[in-house]
């Protein structure tokens, strides 16, 4: 199950890419932080460390600048234009002590430029604090994804994130459905219980959809008491039987603040087994569309709509 | 050098208990003594290269391997190897578009190898 309040920050050693043509460097470079548990991969050319710096995911890159085929300088460039190797922190480790230099592989995007030959200890406290300064990095860009009351995601992570599944599923021409979940007259439970009370069904109701959802499967709080959720590889139909699911287990939560008010949800689920034909707009609107039929026939029930091949359709 | 660090060469205490560095004559962890053993394991291929370099005419080949010497030699504690690696490199350097003439460095490239030797003779 995707879980955004189990963020993994620091689960694993820090892993180090060494990139430097010359053998000893990389031993001393590697003996400078083998007391810290960290973990060491070596590229001994800058194309090596650029397909090294992808596939591995750095956690740091220390790099050379001399060196022949592709210098220091390229490499930074080649990094900081790559979208999967842009937020790798470069640490530059040269003999080159010219301040043009150094102003370069600043201005390209390096964060420190450590002139060999190094003190151990100096190099070790640069690279902790170019590790610590990535961690805070990660930190905010995550939180600033993650709704402070739920744990879920957020609306702002929902748009984005919603755009890549869409993409994804139209490459690959796998079914996708997308579900938009409202608590049923929680204004009510607000206004007579209090909106800690209202927080708590908040939360339990999130945690209750992450817990009944599948790995892959990404819960977005949208706004107020409305929840949306991603489904990627899952056909309106089973999309529909997940929803209920959801649906008949916020019927068995139990509420200390209001033991005799029983809540209940109402979902509108949209999907389609091709998506690749269906605008990006369709697919919210169908969402929102099923919703409010969903309310109107009731409430506590799911509707569902199946895109379909062509044009928008109920499903039945 | 200096000159001392030939000294420093001939009186270190090398003992299994009290290992203390060649040059420096500063005690050595184990960790360190590995690393030190290794550098200077390496240096009669630095030797090799360099000389074979410098018989070629290889310009390109001698500054790449003194700039490899000034950026790792003191780390490893052979900082007036890594000074004079830098000297000869600055020498290269200096000439427009590096096209020094070995025959202007030869006798420091000469002088480098044999504070190479002096290391490698100690072991």
């Amino acid at each position: 199950m995707t879980d955004p309040t189990q963020f993994d920050l620091e689960t694993q050693d820090p892993m180090i890419l060494i990139v430097d043509d010359c053998p000893s460097a990389h031993r001393l470079l590697h003996a400078s932080v083998a007391s810290d548990s960290m973990r060491v991969e070596g590229a001994m050319s800058g194309q090596d460390g650029m397909i090294k710096a992808e596939v591995f995911q750095p956690d740091l890159i220390l790099l050379d600048l001399n060196m022949p085929g592709m210098d220091g300088f390229e490499i930074l460039r080649a990094l900081k234009n790559n979208s999967n190797t842009r937020e790798i922190p470069v640490v530059v480790v040269s003999g080159q002590r010219r301040p043009k230099d150094k102003v370069r592989v600043f201005d390209l995007g390096a964060v420190d430029f450590v002139v060999k030959p190094f003190e151990m200890s100096e190099l070790r406290a640069r690279i902790h604090v170019a590790l610590r300064t990535r961690l805070l990095f990660k930190m905010l860009a995550q939180r600033a994804q993650v709704d402070g009351l739920t744990g879920l995601y957020n609306r702002a992570y929902f748009d984005q994130r919603w755009r890549e599944e869409l993409q994804r599923a139209n490459r690959s021409g796998q079914p996708l459905s997308l579900a938009l979940i409202d608590l049923d007259q929680f204004k009510g439970i607000n206004d007579t219980y209090g909106h800690s009370a209202g927080d708590e069904v908040l939360t339990a109701l999130a945690s209750m959809i992450q817990r009944t959802l599948r790995a892959g499967d990404i819960a977005c709080r949208f706004g107020g008491e409305e929840f949306v959720v991603i489904l990627p590889d899952t056909t309106p139909k089973h999309a529909a039987l997940l929803c209920d699911r959801i649906r008949a287990q916020c019927e068995t939560l139990s509420w200390s603040r209001h033991p005799d008010r029983n809540v209940t949800l109402s979902v509108g689920v949209t999907g389609a087994e091709s998506p690749s034909v269906h605008a990006d707009e369709d697919w919210l609107e169908a969402a929102d569309r099923n919703l409010y039929a969903a309310k109107a026939a009731g409430r506590n029930r799911v509707e569902t709509t199946d895109l379909g091949p062509g044009p928008i359709r109920a499903a039945s | 050098m200096s000159g001392s660090e030939g000294k420093v060469l001939m009186s270190t205490n090398q003992s299994a208990n009290n290992p203390t560095h060649p040059v420096t004559g500063e005690p050595m962890d184990a960790a360190f003594q590995d690393l030190v053993n290794y550098f200077v394991g390496e240096l009669p291929a630095r030797i090799d290269q360099l000389q074979h370099a410098a018989d070629q005419g290889d310009i390109g080949a001698i500054r790449t391997l003194t700039h490899q010497l000034k950026g790792c030699a003191a780390g490893y504690g052979f900082a007036e190897l890594g000074k004079r690696a830098g000297v000869i490199e600055g020498n290269i350097d200096r000439t427009p578009d590096h096209t020094a003439e070995v025959s202007s460095i030869r006798s420091e490239v000469d002088s480098l190898v044999a504070l190479c030797r002096s290391y490698c003779s100690r072991g």
